[in-house]
């Protein structure tokens, strides 16, 4: 019997989180060019400890009309600016902090961001993690403002020097409680297509009309059950599978 | 400033690589054959440098084929074992598609020997699949099905007492079929990034590679202890015929995600294929220079491949035109080894001149053919770049570049996209998603799933976006700043800031479009990526062919098999 069984708890590989965090992140209204590029954000926030899966779970009627483009400078000197992150959550803030900050840092070598209206303000130390792989070594202050200071810091291009807590993850993974982990799975198959019978005829090396008939040749050694792919799949199943 | 990259010719060639612009058209994508870099022939190799021993430890399966089986895989420095179990074939909810239910074998491929443990938890573990969980020292699950015909009369050939038909084998060349190889951290196995470079199997696919062998051996293992079980006289697998077995492969729309995910893998390998290309063909060659005669044996070998190739091609080349335009090939060398001279002319480098010689004559494939083949002539760049490739997934942002030179480097790099013709309806006709049903990934007309989420990449109608975006923008304005008014192009600008130094790493092509053959990129990971042979392709969106076709048995391995084995000749038993 493995520990999965006998514990609460699950392993859960970067993969699978990431997997899970786009999907979800896909029936809120971020924009998809926005949500793909923070598909990491929910594991380092679990691996560090902080809201992760379950603030995840429990934030989807926020996130659901969550806009990034709220996010104002409202004043800036030299090295310095203010942000005001428009009542957005920390996850949808951290980008673009992360963003001015290389920018500060490459014109003046330091840098300075001062956040203030931020929801869950404690996600924004996601932006130390993830600041390494673009190269800052960033300190976050928190606060009713919270404020995140940044330094060049060279990438080596190993990723246990440049982003420890991602190579922490794809060495360990995260123990997720199963309840939890089964929960994101179920919410996140929201985000999956209906298994119809036509969007079935979309796959596969053959098609079958409405009466029965196979189109396509048979030479493909399948020794297709017809009938199994002639009605919609069961809704068991919890993974994407892959095939070279 | 943004300075265009152009394939330069370094100092080992004369020849520079091909342009992205012509590698990473769609078509050509398609037509590229399998080489030394493509990933069976690349791991077979390793394996049979490194002489790894692949072993039976239990073979516990009965009559009806129901039991277990554990394989010991020992590599110079550590142990790897496959744990398996065998299912009695049935016809329910069978089809090879990632949708299917009924599976005649699961296994796991695990880190070290075999515990009773680890088999324990595969035995409870495995048939859940979806919902089961691997033990942290496992690398891939996987699932393989029956060709049951051929396996069927195989079976019966060899408790006759006899040899199975070589023309009846050769229809379909492998006795089981992969149904699925899941890791990389699906299930809870181990992250493949994780693994190092020092690892045996770290470098690229080389866990799945390893499992697909295993898959091979096992079916042909099977089918001998089921024949034995069945009849006092049964004999076993003359060794020609293991070696020309493979193990079956399906395909289909799920690797074109693959493509779009892994760009700076795709990058490494393509690029590896490229620059050994332009290495051959700037070999200065006399016309009795031993390697000429090396590749024309390589080309008299794939024309009989080809010729001997039974199987049935919709839209792609058939067999019987590749090895008549290979035969082309050959004619030019041999009379380059009599005159020294390619179609009358004196040439330094007649790999190359022959190259663009015969181009245009000859179909893709073919041409594919030959390139590849040359890639044996400089085996040790080959093998030299592939345990280099380091190929990570994430993509970062430059907040301090301007809007300027972000336009700049997208009119460089995407001038292709930026060209598309995207106002018509043809442009956005379809949508790609995945089902509920086993996230088999699907493409639709989007009139038929209004409600999917489009899971592609949309370059051209991003970049034009992005472009358009740009353009308006205040030159000077930082990519920072840019993306707070624009944050739907976050994702496509980090991918493109991210890849800015590579040259093959997008497919240039629009695939919502009604144009866009969806098999050209499947067809670019099963044949030029994976190295899989005889790819039959099916209503222009799903393959079938065949790994470790002709592949050294474990026997072969173990006692240091020299010489070539793909491109397998039909056995010929006495």
């Amino acid at each position: 019997m493995t520990d999965t069984m006998t514990m609460t708890t699950l392993r859960i590989m970067p993969r699978e989180m990431r997997m899970m965090s786009e999907r979800i992140l896909s029936l809120t209204s971020l924009p998809k060019g926005f949500f793909l590029a923070v598909q990491d954000y929910v594991m380092y926030s679990q691996k560090l400890s902080l809201g992760g899966f379950a603030m995840l779970e429990d934030s989807s009627e926020m996130l659901g009309t969550a806009d990034p483009s709220k996010l104002a400078i409202t004043a800036e000197d030299g090295s310095a600016l203010e942000l005001d992150a428009g009542h957005q959550h920390g996850w949808v803030v951290v980008p673009t902090v992360l963003d001015l900050l290389g920018e500060l840092v490459a014109r003046f070598g330091k840098a300075q961001v001062s956040v203030r209206n931020v929801i869950d303000p404690t996600e924004l130390q996601l932006a130390q993690a993830l600041g390494g792989r673009t190269g800052l070594q960033v300190a976050v202050t928190a606060g009713e403002i919270v404020t995140l200071t940044a330094t060049a810091r060279p990438l080596t291009g190993v990723v246990a020097q440049d982003d420890p807590v991602l190579w922490d993850l794809l060495c360990n993974g995260v123990q997720i409680e199963s309840t939890l982990w089964w929960q994101v799975y179920a919410h996140a198959k929201k985000a999956l297509a209906a298994d119809t019978i036509v969007s079935r005829r979309h796959a596969g090396p053959i098609i079958i009309t409405d009466d029965g008939t196979i189109i396509g040749r048979k030479d493909n050694d399948d020794e297709t059950d017809v009938s199994f792919l002639a009605s919609p799949g069961t809704k068991t199943t919890q993974a994407e599978s892959t095939k070279p | 400033m943004i300075e265009t990259i152009q394939p330069a010719a370094h100092d080992e060639t004369s020849v520079a690589p091909r342009p992205s612009s012509l590698v990473m058209s769609s078509s050509r994508l398609a037509a590229i054959q399998p080489s030394r870099v493509s990933g069976a022939r690349a791991f077979m190799n390793k394996m049979v440098r490194e002489r790894w021993d692949v072993s039976i430890q239990r073979f516990d399966i009965d009559e009806n084929a129901a039991g277990s089986f554990v394989y010991s895989i020992k590599t110079p420095d550590r142990e790897f074992s496959f744990i398996g179990f065998s299912f009695p074939p049935t016809k329910t909810a069978r089809t090879g598609r990632i949708i299917g239910r009924a599976w005649d074998m699961m296994g796991t491929l695990n880190e070290g020997p075999a515990t009773e443990a680890d088999i324990e938890s595969a035995r409870v573990e495995l048939p859940k699949l979806y919902t089961g969980r691997a033990t942290p020292n496992a690398l891939i699950w996987c699932r393989s099905n029956r060709s049951m015909r051929i396996f069927d009369q195989t079976l019966a050939a060899l408790a006759d007492g006899n040899q199975p038909e070589i023309s009846t084998l050769s229809e379909v060349c492998y006795l089981m079929r992969n149904t699925g190889l899941d890791g990389n951290g699906t299930f809870g196995t181990r992250s493949f990034p994780s693994l190092g470079s020092d690892h045996p199997l770290g470098g690229v696919l080389q866990a799945q590679l390893l499992t697909a062998y295993l898959m091979r051996e096992y079916s042909c293992d099977l089918v001998e202890h089921l024949a034995q079980l069945k009849s006092e006289k049964a004999v076993k697998l003359d060794p020609a015929i293991r070696r020309f077995l493979g193990v079956g492969n399906g395909s289909a729309l799920g690797l074109i995600f693959f493509v779009h995910k892994h760009p700076r893998l795709i990058d490494a390998l393509l690029g590896a294929r490229e620059t050994a290309i332009a290495q051959a063909r700037s070999l200065v060659l006399e016309k009795d220079d031993a390697r000429i005669e090396q590749l024309l044996e390589l080309l008299r070998r794939a024309i009989v491949f080809r010729n001997q190739d039974r199987m049935v091609y919709e839209a792609f080349t058939s067999s019987k035109t590749v090895a008549t335009d290979l035969a082309r090939l050959v004619t030019e060398l041999e009379a380059f080894q009599q005159t020294g001279s390619i179609a009358g002319g004196e040439t330094r480098y007649p790999l190359d001149t022959l190259a663009q010689q015969i181009e245009a004559a000859i179909s893709p494939e073919a041409y594919e053919t030959y390139l590849s083949l040359l890639l044996e002539l400089v085996p040790e760049t080959v093998d030299a770049a592939i345990p280099a490739i380091n190929a990570p997934d994430e993509f970062t942002v430059d907040g301090a570049e301007t809007a300027q030179d972000l336009l700049a480097l997208v009119r460089r790099d995407y001038d292709w996209a930026l060209e598309a013709d995207m106002s018509g309806p043809d442009s956005t006709h379809y949508v790609w998603y995945k089902s509920e049903a086993a996230e088999e990934p699907r493409r639709g007309a989007r009139a038929e799933v209004p409600d999917a989420l489009d899971l592609g990449l949309d370059t051209c109608g991003g970049v034009q976006a992005l472009a358009g975006d740009l353009e308006a923008a205040q030159p000077g304005l930082s990519v920072a700043r840019f993306l707070m008014a624009h944050p739907q192009h976050r994702y496509l600008v980090s991918r493109i800031q991210s890849l800015r130094d590579l040259r093959y790493h997008t497919p240039r092509a629009n695939i919502n479009a009604e144009t866009f053959i969806p098999i050209d990129l499947v067809r670019l990971m099963n044949v030029g990526i994976h190295g899989i042979d005889k790819t039959r392709d099916f209503l222009n969106r799903n393959l079938r062919g065949m790994l470790y076709h002709g592949a050294p048995t474990p026997q072969d391995i173990r006692s240091g098999y020299t010489g070539t084995w793909f491109y397998p000749e039909e056995p010929i038993l006495p």
